[in-house]
């Protein structure tokens, strides 16, 4: 991937408020978010927890209307979820009555099976799960799972990745090894990808861009061009400066 | 003991349960001794009671009976019941529509509409094809079934569906997959194994319960099986209907949990 100059604008998020009514009376999520992804870039949301940045996420899936404002895709506003954008879940959204196979084939249809097979095993290749096609979910690791449900969204052949801290129930190890994964697939790939995650060394391996948010009700601080070759050593001096600057703007102590 | 025991063997699963039967066989001896056919029977006259009933080929005919209308019943409640417990489970307005309803006729039990259930069935054969397909006294009987199985098999399918994730409704929303195929890849797969505890519960009470609505206008079945033998005095075919009665419902529960155990097995949720 060269790393675009003149890359168009993928999804604008102009305004956005969210509230959700509860019996407590109305909680103000977000107050007017703005926020632009480009084409083909990976973005990272980082915030503290519960500070509105996995609703955020929803909202631009399409799974929770805008309060106020606007998010478009394409130049065209979001009303519902839609296959050319794939959500990746927390804990993985696979389904544990369906075999790998069926899992990655859920979201194709209208094709022969022969088509839909060989489809399948491209991505299921691509993730490197070949040889478990028959497998259930609960015959596999967690980092297998997530793997699999990678292989399920990047099968309808989406342009947007949405990762809602998908690797947060990896264990240290798993989540080092699914990091350097999805980098890979990103860079095979070439789709736009927005992670939210709390974890600040998270989104500097992996982002272009990092937009930090603030506490509830969150709105986008600021957003900062992360220009690290990779691949990323988080040991490396510019690495940590930039996620002293992070803390430092989410108001947290980083020292034990 | 505290709660940090190892699974039991199978050889010693068999050996407790087999010394457990063998005490209990041993106290219903010594607590019977000496009675005959007239009084409370113990374990030697009920066996030969039941080697009687057997040999006269009246006892299959009543297990096939009894068998026939908690199958009926059964079915016709999941029929009714699961597509119920699907829609109540989908659409909050219609759970508020039908649940206070459906809790207020859950505590009836079966056996108070016996009188109900004479007079609404107690009349007609149902035909199907020309041929009587269950006749009078099936009906009523199969309308308890109906009863005492449709409650729980409609709430459980309820929760099911009310408990599914939101992650796997939202992953089929964005794969675009609505409408039926939702239901058949997902609703239902999800909602699959407390709708097949609710089942296996439905059966349980539904093997209950058709012993009592045997009891009343009907002649054949295992309830009136006792019911007939304890009006001749025959107390050991009595304790041999009983012990007949125990084994088919313990077949039943091992049938249901056996589908229920390969259901889940298959995505790592067996319970055994």
């Amino acid at each position: 991937m060269s790393r675009g100059t003149t890359r168009r604008d993928k999804i604008t998020v102009a305004g956005v408020d969210k509230t959700f009514a509860t019996k407590k009376g109305e909680v103000h999520v977000l107050d007017c978010v703005d926020l632009t992804v480009r084409e083909g870039e990976f973005l990272a949301i980082v915030g503290p927890s519960g500070c509105g940045k996995s609703t955020l996420l929803n909202c631009m899936a399409g799974f929770e209307r805008v309060s106020r404002g606007s998010i478009q895709v394409d130049g065209v506003e979001v009303t519902r979820p839609d296959p050319k954008r794939v959500f990746v879940f927390q804990e993985t959204g696979i389904f544990p009555w369906y075999s790998v196979w069926d899992n990655v084939g859920f979201g194709l249809r209208d094709l022969s099976f022969d088509a839909k097979h060989e489809h399948v095993m491209k991505y299921i290749r691509l993730v490197g799960l070949e040889g478990f096609e028959r497998a259930f979910p609960a015959e596999l690791s967690g980092g297998m799972k997530q793997r699999v449900e990678f292989a399920r969204a990047l099968a309808v052949e989406p342009d947007v990745l949405f990762l809602d801290e998908p690797f947060g129930a990896l264990d240290a190890f798993t989540r080092i090894e699914m990091r350097r994964e999805i980098v890979r697939i990103w860079r095979e790939t070439g789709k736009t990808c927005i992670l939210v995650t709390h974890d600040v060394a998270e989104a500097l391996e992996l982002a272009d861009r990092v937009a930090i948010m603030t506490r509830r009700p969150a709105t986008v601080h600021s957003v900062l061009e992360v220009d690290l070759p990779r691949p990323r050593d988080s040991d490396d001096p510019a690495f940590r400066d930039m996620k002293d600057l992070i803390f430092q703007v989410l108001g947290v102590e980083r020292r034990v | 003991m505290s709660g940090a025991q190892t699974p039991a063997t199978w050889s010693r699963k068999v050996a407790l349960g087999a010394l457990g039967f063998v005490v209990a066989i041993a106290a219903w001896q010594l607590a019977t001794w000496g009675n005959d056919i007239t009084e409370v029977p113990g374990p030697r006259l009920t066996l030969l009671g039941l080697s009687e009933l057997a040999t006269d080929g009246v006892l299959w005919k009543n297990i096939a009976a009894s068998v026939f209308r908690v199958a009926w019943g059964f079915c016709l409640a999941a029929g009714v019941g699961i597509p119920l417990g699907v829609w109540m489970g989908w659409n909050r307005d219609v759970a508020l529509f039908f649940n206070p309803t459906i809790q207020m006729l859950r505590p009836i039990s079966p056996i108070a509409w016996i009188p109900f259930a004479v007079v609404i069935f107690g009349g007609a054969n149902f035909m199907l094809g020309g041929r009587i397909l269950f006749d009078a006294s099936d009906s009523s009987a199969i309308f308890l079934i109906f009863l005492a199985s449709f409650f729980p098999i409609v709430t459980a399918t309820t929760s099911a569906v009310r408990s599914i994730e939101l992650k796997y409704l939202r992953s089929a929303a964005n794969f675009g997959v609505t409408g039926l195929g939702l239901f058949r890849r997902v609703i239902l797969p999800a909602a699959l194994p407390q709708i097949l505890t609710g089942l296996r519960l439905a059966l349980g009470i539904a093997w209950v319960v058709i012993v009592a609505a045997e009891m009343l206008g009907v002649t054949s079945g295992l309830g009136f099986q006792v019911n007939d033998s304890r009006n001749n005095l025959r107390m050991d075919y009595v304790s041999a209907a009983m012990v007949v009665i125990g084994l088919v419902g313990l077949a039943l529960d091992m049938a249901m949990s056996n589908l229920e155990a390969s259901a889940l097995a298959r995505r790592g949720m067996s319970r055994r």
